[in-house]
């Protein structure tokens, strides 16, 4: 089951305590202590990348970055992103949930380039550069 | 066969006697907790458990977990791979009150890895905490690095009642 904390989205479980119990008064017995056990799952807003995959050297790649809530759903926000790929980072201002950036490399290669804020999951977008 | 009956039994009422912090003097009429007095008891027969923390998010508390409940926690670890620094703090809260937070970059280095020009890379370790806790317990973590951090792991051992 997956409860929405402030900014946050947890995983919970209930585990039956093996030794300890409580009384239910109403059943007028005793019956096992439930733990209850939230673990992070994710945080309610995400970002994602989206563009193509591939470019060539010193070609511009057009590329969206896009804030949505956990369930893939647009959020209509401003927010500054952190931009990164290998080391290098940029800061992008997302107006209204969206934001864009050309992505350029001299080099060849396989880029990860990374969108990340605040309190919210990072996207991500694997780019090929071709020579 | 009666024996075997009375014999938890007795174990039962002692403790419904003996515990001051039962759940009868905090809550409702209807939380009345009792100890029973087995081999479940012992802190070494307990089954552990592991929550792992995967989020990426730089300077920002992230639960690694957050239990209602009683147990120990026996241990935190934590690891990352990155080509910048990382630092990684622990906070962590036992019944509501904060026992530590990594707030200096000393105290974080308690946990921290190492790091080299090139990589960074770390193993878990595993320092022995055993911590007791009787109503909740909650470990964060605090990531930092100059730029995105690619891979940084954060765990927590704990034992339930």
């Amino acid at each position: 089951m997956l409860e929405q904390i402030g900014d946050a989205i947890y995983q919970v479980e209930e585990v039956e305590s093996a030794g300890l119990v409580v009384f239910d008064e109403k059943a007028g017995k005793y019956k096992p202590f439930v733990h209850v056990v939230r673990t992070h799952h994710c945080f309610a807003r995400k970002l994602v990348i989206e563009g193509n995959t591939s470019t060539t050297i010193n070609t511009p790649l057009t590329l969206t970055v896009r804030l949505l809530d956990w369930e893939g759903n647009p959020l209509d926000e401003s927010l500054e992103a952190r931009i990164a790929a290998r080391g290098n980072t940029v800061t992008l201002q997302l107006e209204n949930g969206v934001g864009e950036l050309d992505f350029v490399s001299p080099i060849a290669g396989t880029f990860k380039i990374e969108a990340q804020a605040d309190r919210c999951d990072e996207g991500l977008l694997e780019v090929v550069v071709n020579e | 066969m009666a024996s075997g009956l009375i014999a938890p039994l007795l174990g039962l009422l002692y403790q419904i006697g003996q515990r001051e912090d039962s759940a009868s003097t905090t809550g409702g009429a209807l939380a009345r907790l009792a100890w029973v007095v087995n081999k479940q008891d012992a802190f070494k027969d307990k089954t552990p458990y592991i929550a792992k923390s995967t989020n990426t998010v730089r300077d920002s508390w992230v639960d690694v977990v957050n239990i209602t409940g009683s147990g120990y926690l026996t241990s935190v670890a934590a690891g990352a791979y990155d080509t910048d620094e990382v630092t990684i703090g622990f906070r962590i809260v036992i019944d509501g009150v904060e026992k530590f937070a990594a707030g200096s970059l000393a105290e974080k280095q308690f946990f921290q890895l190492t790091s080299s020009y090139d990589r960074v890379t770390s193993g878990f370790t595993f320092p022995t905490l055993n911590m007791r806790f009787k109503t909740s317990l909650r470990v964060q973590r605090i990531v930092s690095c100059a730029s995105s951090v690619s891979n940084v792991c954060a765990v927590a051992v704990y034992q339930l009642d």
